[in-house]
């Protein structure tokens, strides 16, 4: 959308992925930072911190950065006793009953 | 498991109140956090991402064609409010997150300064002039982008700028975006995931592991390769 159109950029894009030294590559990004930022393409905003509300018996979440969908649902663990009201077709989340 | 798909902050929290929900998505609002936080039942788990949120500039059209008027801006957002309240979130200083630590420019953080903002006007071609007309687009169905908007108008206007504010469908937006000539000067703002190719990451849990020693170690040999070829052929 910001229909940046650089030789100077492309140039640099192209460099970084000839080499397969990272250290490079690394310099050839920040090189490319700096270059974005000297033309503000872009309102540099924020870091998404990715947020859940969780049950406090739910536990097993950890967030992976990399990952889009981080759940590894199969690693999570119920630690109460008891499933909260309609999930357990009991009477509310105060009838559960924590075992640790 | 259930899931349950809702843009519906009202039934969240009803459902969280019930009994019924035992974890949230990531993309709720705000409020929805505060109140489920408020909640006995519930506690808030945070992580860092590697998703930066820009307000893209259109380079190409008048008058965001000027470089001193797109740091106009950036020199008119409020990051303490956006990543305080509007959008909670983590300091971004450049086009990439700290968490890609050995590429990251380590630049000082950008900074809310209207006096600045209005200086970098008087530098640009369009000095003097009282109607330069700015083109904000937001997604519509998206509460936090309406607040940006709301508070980029606010700032934009009091420096000076003339500014059209319109809320707009996704895929209204993403049809008026692939033309230069009908792209807003500020199109929307936008999550921008980084994959990292061949940068290693600042810490080992940031690299996706699917418990599978072979998948994880054809992963890994073709993350060394240069050859596309064999790379694809892992894929």
């Amino acid at each position: 959308m910001e229909w940046v159109q650089n030789l100077e950029v492309d140039k640099m894009i192209d460099a970084a992925r000839a080499t397969g030294d990272v250290a490079a590559q690394a310099k050839i990004y920040k090189e490319l930072q700096q270059k974005l930022i000297d033309d503000q393409t872009d309102v540099f905003l924020e870091i998404q911190i990715v947020r859940h509300a969780m049950d406090k018996c739910l536990e097993g979440y950890v967030p992976g950065p990399m990952q889009s969908f981080d759940y590894a649902f199969h690693k999570y663990k119920w630690t109460c006793g008891y499933f909260p009201s309609r999930l357990a077709g009991e009477g509310g989340p105060q009838g559960r009953k924590r075992t640790s | 498991m259930r899931f349950v798909l809702t843009n519906n902050e009202a039934t969240v929290r009803s459902m969280a109140a019930s009994g019924e929900l035992t974890m949230s998505s990531q993309y709720q609002s705000p409020d929805t956090y505060d109140a489920l936080a408020k909640m006995p039942r519930f506690k808030i788990v945070r992580g860092v991402t590697a998703v930066a949120f820009y307000l893209k500039l259109n380079t190409k059209v008048a008058p965001t064609n000027d470089v001193h008027i797109r740091k106009a801006p950036a020199l008119a957002t409020d990051y303490e409010t956006v990543n305080g309240t509007i959008l909670p979130g983590g300091d971004l200083t450049g086009p990439l997150p700290k968490t890609f630590a050995e590429a990251h420019l380590d630049t000082p953080a950008p900074k809310f300064d209207p006096e600045a903002a209005k200086a970098e006007i008087v530098k640009s071609a369009y000095a003097g002039k009282t109607d330069i007309h700015l083109n904000l687009t937001y997604v519509s169905s998206a509460k936090f982008e309406k607040g940006l908007g709301l508070l980029m108008h606010s700032n934009l206007q009091q420096i000076g700028f003339k500014v059209n504010l319109s809320g707009e469908l996704w895929n209204r937006v993403t049809e008026i975006a692939s033309k230069v000539d009908t792209t807003p000067n500020w199109p929307k703002s936008s999550s921008v995931r980084l994959i990292p190719r061949r940068i290693r990451c600042s810490t080992p849990s940031m690299i996706p592991s699917h418990g599978n020693l072979g998948l994880d170690g054809m992963g890994a040999e073709s993350g060394g390769r240069q050859d596309d070829r064999r790379r694809a052929r892992h894929r």
